[in-house]
């Protein structure tokens, strides 16, 4: 760990805000994946053009994980270029790792701690509570495990190398996950009976918000592509008894 | 119809463009998610009730859009800022409420069909060899610029596109207390969606939650 220096991980965290800048269909966050580790690449070669060209050119070939365990990723194969690990083995790694990245963080945030930090500053506002106090409901826990995740991602990278995979067995973020989304179903419970009172004026509107809550539940995934038809389609009549309209 | 001033432009389009790096290529701190674009961009606007509605709307509708892999998602913060900033800014009638959230819906689209091709324009940059690691820092750092550029002239369209129909979508309607039960009736279904979404093993958690919506209505 201390074979980089402070300042050296520090570029290499902040770097790693910008992973998918260069986002393509042929490399995916290769590109990406070298911009970040390039200062570690530098400092162990203590600035030699070439080597430096050739290790951070191996590095910007295909390669996908989520955004925030990179530095995770990064600070593993920074750890076996110190170590002289060869590249077969590195590149290896890196394939072998990758679903794992993916799949953990998708599960983490995406499916986890996101819908449900979401879902607290949507509850803030259907409670009535200011809007600055909902974007911060939401902004600041989100972040306070984004941020963590990143810092500790690379930490253990540097630390374990080609042991990262242990280190990710045994941490608690597949447990946090599964917590995550716990949380996000009760708030989840809460914002639909908030939203079925809440967002409909008329006496009929919590029966009628009940009834969507089901529908809802019934609809999954797909509830996204039924709300756009019915959006549509009551534009489509309104504007229509509009154009109609004497007057 | 709303404001076209330059000064209005300019400001709507830079908070757009910047929170759509935020989106995947800078931070992805979820600043660009609707609930935070639409509602701080109503509050510059001046109305920040207006950028709440919005921002509920949205994001409600967002949370069942899982971005995974090299999936195609919709843009969420060029809309949000776009509609946040004309809907703060008019009369805020049902009609417009309902035509401004569909020009949002479709607006996302829009920005998910520009990152789209934005990808591909990068795989053109994107080499293997020592030749291009010389250059490759600076590609990296071009194309987040390039992304904000992108954001922020797909934010500009989309505001100039929706000024100029909101002239038409100001109007009061018979339909005007449907309109409004019907959005809030969706985003009661978006909540209920994530009982399947999040697991239906989860089915005690969601039961407990709506049992606490109950208590903090009873509540209040």
């Amino acid at each position: 760990m201390r074979t980089f220096p402070a300042i050296v991980r520090f570029r290499i965290l902040a770097r790693s805000f910008s992973v998918q800048g260069s986002f393509n269909y042929k490399t995916l966050i290769g590109t990406g994946f070298a911009f970040v580790i390039a200062p570690g690449v530098r400092h162990l070669h203590g600035g030699i053009d070439a080597r430096d060209d050739e290790t951070i050119a191996r590095h910007a070939d295909v390669f996908n994980a989520h955004p925030y365990l990179v530095p995770l990723a990064a600070g593993a194969v920074l750890r076996m270029e110190h170590d002289g690990v060869d590249p077969a083995t590195i590149a290896r790694f890196k394939q072998a790792i990758r679903s794992s990245l993916g799949s953990l963080g998708d599960r983490l945030f995406w499916a986890g701690w996101r819908p449900a930090t979401a879902l607290l500053g949507l509850a803030v506002l259907l409670l009535g509570g200011s809007w600055w106090a909902a974007v911060l409901a939401f902004l600041v826990p989100y972040n306070a495990l984004h941020l963590w995740v990143r810092g500790w991602g690379l930490k253990t990278g540097l630390t374990r190398g080609l042991e990262v995979a242990g280190a990710l067995r045994s941490s608690p973020l597949s447990r946090w996950a599964d917590r995550a989304a716990s949380a996000g179903a009760l708030l989840a419970g809460t914002c639909a009976v908030l939203a079925a009172v809440r967002t409909s004026p008329s006496v009929t509107g919590p029966v009628i918000g009940g009834l969507a809550v089901v529908i809802g539940g019934i609809l999954g995934l797909r509830v996204r592509k039924a709300a756009v038809l019915i959006l549509v389609f009551a534009w489509a009549i309104t504007a229509a008894t509009l154009l109609l309209s004497p007057g | 119809m709303a404001d076209l001033s330059l000064g209005t432009v300019l400001w709507v389009s830079l908070v757009g463009g910047g929170l759509a790096l935020d989106g995947t290529s800078f931070g992805q701190t979820m600043v660009s998610r609707p609930l935070v674009a639409a509602t701080v961009t109503g509050a510059l606007a001046g109305s920040p009730a207006a950028g709440v509605t919005i921002g509920l709307v949205l994001e409600a509708l967002q949370l069942s859009v899982l971005p995974v892999g090299a999936s195609r998602t919709p843009e969420s913060a060029p809309a949000a800022v776009v509609a946040a900033a004309v809907y703060a800014t008019s009369s805020g009638t049902p009609f417009l409420l309902l035509s401004t959230v569909l020009f949002a819906l479709v607006w996302e689209r829009v920005g998910s069909e520009t990152i789209h091709g934005f990808r591909y324009l990068n795989a053109r940059f994107a080499s293997v060899g020592e030749v291009a690691a010389r250059g490759l820092e600076r590609q990296h750092i071009l194309a987040c610029g390039a992304d904000a550029l992108r954001g922020t002239l797909v934010t500009a369209t989309g505001y100039l596109l929706l000024s100029v129909l909101t002239t038409w979508f100001e109007r009061r309607t018979i339909a005007d207390e449907a309109i409004v039960v019907l959005i809030g009736a969706i985003v009661a279904a978006c909540f209920g969606a994530l009982f399947t979404i999040l697991g239906r093993d989860r089915w005690r958690m969601f039961a407990a939650g709506v049992l606490l919506g109950g208590l903090l209505l009873a509540a209040s």
